[in-house]
């Protein structure tokens, strides 16, 4: 076990290191912050200034050198544009998406997971055929279309809720539900089957024969073993939900980290964009070395893979 | 996550078929998901017949016409004066193709590495492995965001997006697929008889991860059209003006209420397309391999 | 994952915790969500209001053919006291650019936010013409490099101390000094620290600044609050520049404009409050109170404008930019649009014709680019796209418009004739467009402009049906395009971009028109180059609109820029508020003073 997680974190560093480099080269290939302040104006001479302030005029891999050791001291570099640490400018944006995530996720457990153990058990009923269809249409609409539909529906129209912006827990309502709805299609394509295959296996056919009362084999002994899997689906979710708010988060003006990455491409803030990046990397890794920890801690056989 | 799958023995294509059409354990086949599969299909290739107008074609007189309110244009104009039907066509002709093409390349790169990377092992698995969680960890947006930079907004870019993700996905799943295909028996006996290894892959490792493949591809062509439509709408995707549905629904997202057509119209071809190509996914795992539901 | 049967007992012990971990990760990130960036400093301790009225003052220089007018005495009866509306007023905007207040480190984008708390020495009115601001008077040198400022006495900074003629020079130093552009961002003051000569206090209340080559418009773009850039003056510092020092006032900025910052939350929002020292009213001389009428402002980051059209419908926000096509959206929830007349102009360019002799062009000839200009219907692009010239008016041509110096109705766009067009292309050796080749217009997607790439199209429509080219329109990325301009990889092409009007366009006019070795230059016409130089040389006020308006004139003849029109800005406003006059020529939110909410 040991010899194995260590494994995993070798591999969730080489990993890393990788995502680095790409995220180093890729913001280095689209450009410089210099080429955003080109006003009508500018000469070469004012824009090989600009390189120079910036520190973008060194060789390439200087730059990545630097970069490098700066990350391993949690420092993403001096944001060109906001003139501040963008590591600051990270952690005080972080809360917002960690909430925002946290919040989608919550609904979608605790709406995905139940109506996908309902279709299972109710397989090829109603309940089956509904909880798919809803589960299906949250990842079937695009989410920034059904954001402005429900902002114009539920704030411009009946005033119910407010429109943006963060808040009061009235304003996760609609966020957390476009984003959780998202999420939700997963996790009750995952419930249901999880669920039918366990209600498939010895043992809970053995829990029947021992005459328990099927509510009872399902919610107890099924559960149970339907349950890792959602774990593990769940991690890779709450990353992806992480990641994947990005328009979400400019529908809303909620703000968070997806709009500061959209933010700092769009200016070529090459550390707001780097410390988004290496953040969000870091996240979804990190997540996935976990979730296989302990998937192999649960069931031993995987470590010999 | 690495993966243990316990994968059906191989099946001639006739008996492959003969389940997927309803012997199989779960029957039903899903007819309406086929049928707008098919409607879908024959307005992409044949667009250019089927439009009744040329889905750029600038008409301002005939600007903001509302659906049914002249019959020359029946699903009305957007701001533009443009054909809603004809742009929807053609949209799906753009959907289509960004989806064919990108996802081809993906699975072809993602099957080639995954096969590799399963099958030898060592260092290049772990090489192949840890650039894949990368790329997973890397958000399209910016993948998008340098092509659109470097070459330009257009549909090529899309597609080279899309791929440079997708790719990863295809890998990791056909991996876990090889890992204990390899072990089973008739893959030792080829080895013993002598076969090389791009054979070996070739007749009897790839031909097992077939379904699999099937399945994610169809899984992912709703993923791809729902990317276009969010990286337009934050600017990164296709050229306003281009008949593609996520442009159209980002161009008509400030005037909900009165021109509502232009949205709408759009959005609901993408829900109903997405829907049935999950719900054909779905069938389709369910069919092939009730095992597979990592997806 | 593998079948069912790797599972067995499932330990709960193992996997609860863990379940709960998370969502307390989630929980507790929340709830230690942001704090304030910063509580800036407490309001001022009761500045003096008591200022005595400023006498003008006789300029201690030899005051030259001036271009301010002097500042009227205050009028005694004016009222001094308004009734100050007690709400908030909530401002969309759809990007707060750097968020930094040092304009010195701006970095393009927007920047409004400036304007509400910054202090200009030259103000600015509703037509555009230049006023007395912190400064009672200004004038320019009869070299026509020479401008000075006199500093108004009793002008007050947010935190309570008087603006001194220091702070005036450190500014200027921090900005335009030529070895400022070490560290500067804002490409403005690059392009003012290329021709800056010396920056000097020459008396108690008085700064000058001589630049390397006569420019009689520098007044306008660099302290004037009509300027694009908001040049504001800035408390002085002990160095030029020093990396604390910058940290220490981006913590707690300080202006002397009309709104002071209380709380600012980066990407979120920024607060001000009312600032009832600021300079301009009656009390310092001026006939008009431009004190703000509401108590707080808050500037709300919402960058989707269908967001902030349901914001505004529901009566969450008063104000935000908006486009035409949002008009109903509004009204029907009770608010309306109101207008930023003459905000932005379209600038199309015809790249790199004449100046590349190895690379012959189509648009080398005269000939070809009048016959692209006559074949634009441009007020079918007006009323048909725009909806009306309630938002966009065909009239003056490149950055002219109506109120700009220099403007002319003899600059408003020519006439749509296709035939003259076709006929002028075949004189130029194409009849029905062949032999061009394709021709490609590059544009964006404008934050600003409404419609840009758009009308992009309707133009290349005309251009296939009225002149049979083979037109493609390419939608690009803006620091992409502007970059690949001035690496000249656009050359033969056509550049479809807008820009902020203002009302003297003349210093635009010098890289494109004006300097032999600029790598951007229009044109290789060595007569030309000196019409562009002695009209932006004139310094004599009146004869400068003349001058300014023939070579305007004479450029538009040319044809390297072709003149389709300027769009007026709309701005959705909520039905709280009461009246809101914005100035013309101001892409930016102007004349707060004049926003009335209701009672």
């Amino acid at each position: 076990m040991q010899r194995y997680v260590i494994t995993r974190i070798m591999q969730a560093i080489i990993t890393l290191l990788i995502l680095s480099l790409a995220v180093f080269l890729s913001v280095h290939l689209t450009g410089n912050t210099a080429d955003y302040l080109l006003g009508p104006e500018t000469t070469e001479a004012d824009y090989e200034q600009l390189k120079k302030n910036f520190g973008l005029d060194r060789p390439l891999i200087v730059q990545y050198a630097d970069f490098l050791t700066d990350i391993m001291r949690a420092d993403f570099g001096t944001s060109f544009l906001k003139g501040r640490p963008a590591r600051d400018i990270l952690m005080s944006r972080l809360p917002a998406t960690l909430q925002l995530a946290g919040a989608a996720f919550l609904l979608s457990v605790i709406v995905g997971v139940p109506l996908g153990i309902l279709s299972a058990v109710n397989r090829d009923g109603f309940l089956d055929n509904f909880g798919k269809l809803f589960a299906v249409m949250g990842i079937a609409t695009p989410n920034f279309w059904i954001a402005i539909m429900l902002i114009m529906l539920f704030g411009g129209i009946l005033g119910w809720l407010p429109t943006f912006g963060r808040g009061g827990i009235e304003h996760f309502i609609l966020p957390a539900f476009v984003l959780g709805w998202s999420a939700m299609a997963g996790m009750v394509r995952l419930g249901r089957s999880s669920m039918l295959e366990v209600l498939d296996s010895e043992y809970v056919k053995f829990a029947r024969v021992k005459g328990l009362a099927e509510r009872m084999v399902v919610w107890k002994h099924a559960l149970k073993n339907a349950v890792i899997p959602l774990l593990t689906f769940s991690g890779l979710t709450l990353a992806g939900l992480l990641n994947g708010s990005v328009a979400v988060e400019v529908v809303f003006a909620w703000p968070g980290i997806g709009q500061l990455m959209l933010q700092g491409i769009q200016t070529r803030d090459f550390a707001i964009v780097q410390a988004t990046v290496m953040a969000a990397g870091f996240f979804y890794i990190v997540t996935a070395l976990l979730v296989d920890i302990l998937y192999a801690y649960v069931n031993p056989r995987i470590r010999y893979d | 996550m690495a993966s243990t799958t316990n994968v059906s023995v191989s099946r001639s294509p006739w008996e492959r078929l003969r389940i997927m059409v309803g012997a199989g354990p779960r029957g039903r086949v899903p007819w309406i998901p086929l049928a707008i599969m098919a409607i879908l299909l024959i307005c992409a290739i044949f667009a250019p017949l089927i439009a009744p107008h040329n889905p750029t074609k600038i008409s301002m007189s005939n600007a903001r016409l509302a659906p049914f309110e002249d019959m020359t244009y029946i699903l009305g104009t957007d701001v533009m004066g443009r054909d809603m039907l004809s742009r929807l066509i053609h949209g799906a002709r753009t959907g289509v193709f960004i989806s064919l093409v990108a996802l081809g390349a993906g699975a072809f790169v993602g099957t080639v590495l995954g096969l590799v990377s399963g099958f030898k092992g060592g260092w290049l698995d772990n090489l192949i492995m840890r650039t894949a969680d990368a790329a997973l960890g890397f958000p399209t947006i910016l993948v998008a965001m340098i092509i659109v930079t470097i070459l330009g907004a257009g549909i090529e870019n899309i597609i080279l997006a899309v791929a440079l993700t997708v790719w990863a996905r295809f890998s990791r799943m056909i991996r876990g697929d090889v890992l204990s295909i390899k072990e089973l028996d008739f893959v030792t006996f080829a080895k013993i008889a002598g076969l090389s290894t791009p054979m070996i892959i070739a007749r009897h490792v790839f031909p097992n991860t077939i379904n699999t493949l099937l399945v994610v591809t169809s899984l992912q062509v709703g993923q791809v059209i729902l990317l276009e439509a969010s990286l337009s709408f934050l600017g990164l995707g296709l050229p306003p003006g281009d008949p593609a549905w996520g442009i159209m629904v980002s161009e008509g997202r400030t005037v909900l209420l009165q021109v509502w057509w232009l949205s709408l119209l759009p959005g609901l071809a993408i829900t109903i397309v997405v829907l049935a190509f999950n719900f054909f996914g779905d069938w389709m795992r369910d069919t092939l391999d009730p095992k597979l539901r990592r997806v | 994952m593998s079948s069912s049967k790797g599972f067995k007992a499932i330990p709960w012990r193992f996997l609860a915790p863990t379940l709960a971990l998370l969502l307390l990760l989630a929980v507790a990130c929340g709830s230690a969500s942001a704090p304030a960036e910063q509580a800036p400093a407490a309001a001022p301790a009761a500045a003096p209001a008591d200022t005595s009225s400023a006498p003008a003052a006789a300029p201690q220089q030899p005051a030259a053919p001036t271009a301010a007018p002097q500042a009227q005495p205050a009028p005694a009866d004016t009222p001094s006291d308004v009734t100050v509306h007690p709400g908030t007023v909530t401002w969309m905007i759809g990007g707060l650019g750097s968020e930094n207040f040092d304009y010195a480190f701006d970095v393009g984008g927007s920047n409004n936010y400036i304007r509400f708390f910054g202090g200009f020495l030259v103000e600015t009115n509703e037509v555009g013409e230049l006023l007395p601001g912190m400064a009672s008077e200004w004038g320019l040198e009869n070299d026509a490099r020479t401008w000075w400022i006199k500093l108004r006495p009793g002008v007050m900074f947010h935190d309570g101390t008087e603006v001194t003629a220091e702070d005036v020079l450190w500014t200027w130093q921090h900005m335009w000094l030529p070895e400022s552009v070490e560290w500067t961002t804002q490409s403005g003051a690059h392009s003012r620290a290329r021709i800056m000569e010396k920056i000097e206090q020459t008396g108690p209340d008085t700064v000058s600044m001589t630049i390397e080559i006569p420019d009689a418009g520098f007044d306008v773009g660099s302290f004037s609050a009509a300027s694009p850039s908001p040049y504001v003056i800035l408390p002085k510092r002990d160095q030029l520049h020093e990396e604390a020092a910058v940290e220490a006032y981006a913590r707690n900025p300080i202006g002397a404009g009309p709104m002071r910052l209380t709380n600012h939350v980066p990407a979120e929002v920024m607060e001000f409050e009312r600032f009832d020292d600021y300079y301009y009213q009656p009390g310092n001389g001026f006939d008009e109170d431009r004190r703000v009428n509401f108590a707080n402002l808050d500037l709300r980051l919402v960058p989707e404008e269908a967001t902030r059209v349901a914001a505004i419908r529901a009566g969450e926000a008063d104000l935000a930019p908006a486009s035409l096509d949002a008009k109903n959206q509004v009204e029907s929830g009770g608010g309306r649009l109101i207008f930023g007349s003459e905000g932005i102009y379209f600038r199309i360019m015809l790249m790199g014709c004449m100046n590349d002799p190895a690379e012959p062009y189509p648009c080398d000839d005269i000939r070809f680019r009048q016959a692209l200009d006559y074949a634009i219907d441009k007020e079918l692009i007006a009323d048909q796209l725009y909806g009306g010239s309630e938002v966009m008016e065909a009239k003056g041509w490149a950055a002219t418009t109506p109120s700009t110096i220099g403007y002319s109705t003899a600059l408003d766009p020519r006439p749509f004739d296709p035939d003259k067009a076709r006929e002028l292309l075949a004189e130029a050796g194409y009849p029905g467009g062949a032999g061009v080749g394709p021709l490609i217009i590059n544009t964006w997607t404008s934050t600003a402009m409404p419609f840009l790439p758009e009308s992009a199209q309707v133009a290349a429509d005309f251009w296939r049906k009225e002149l049979g080219l083979d037109v493609e329109v390419r939608v690009g990325d803006e620091s992409t395009l502007k970059k690949a301009t001035l690496a000249q990889e656009l050359n033969g092409q056509i550049l479809w971009r807008d820009n902020e009007a203002r009302i003297d366009a003349a210093s635009i006019s010098r890289s494109s028109y004006g300097t032999p070795d600029h790598k951007g230059r229009r044109h290789n016409d060595a007569e030309l180059f000196k019409v562009v130089q002695d009209a932006l040389g004139e310094t004599n006020k009146d004869a400068r609109a003349d001058a300014l308006n023939q070579m305007y004139l004479r450029l538009r003849d040319e044809s390297y820029e072709l003149g389709i029109g300027y769009v007026n800005i709309p701005w959705a406003v909520s039905s709280r508020v009461e009246d809101w006059q914005p100035f013309s020529l101001a892409f930016y939110p102007s004349a707060i003073h004049t926003l009335k909410l209701k009672e």
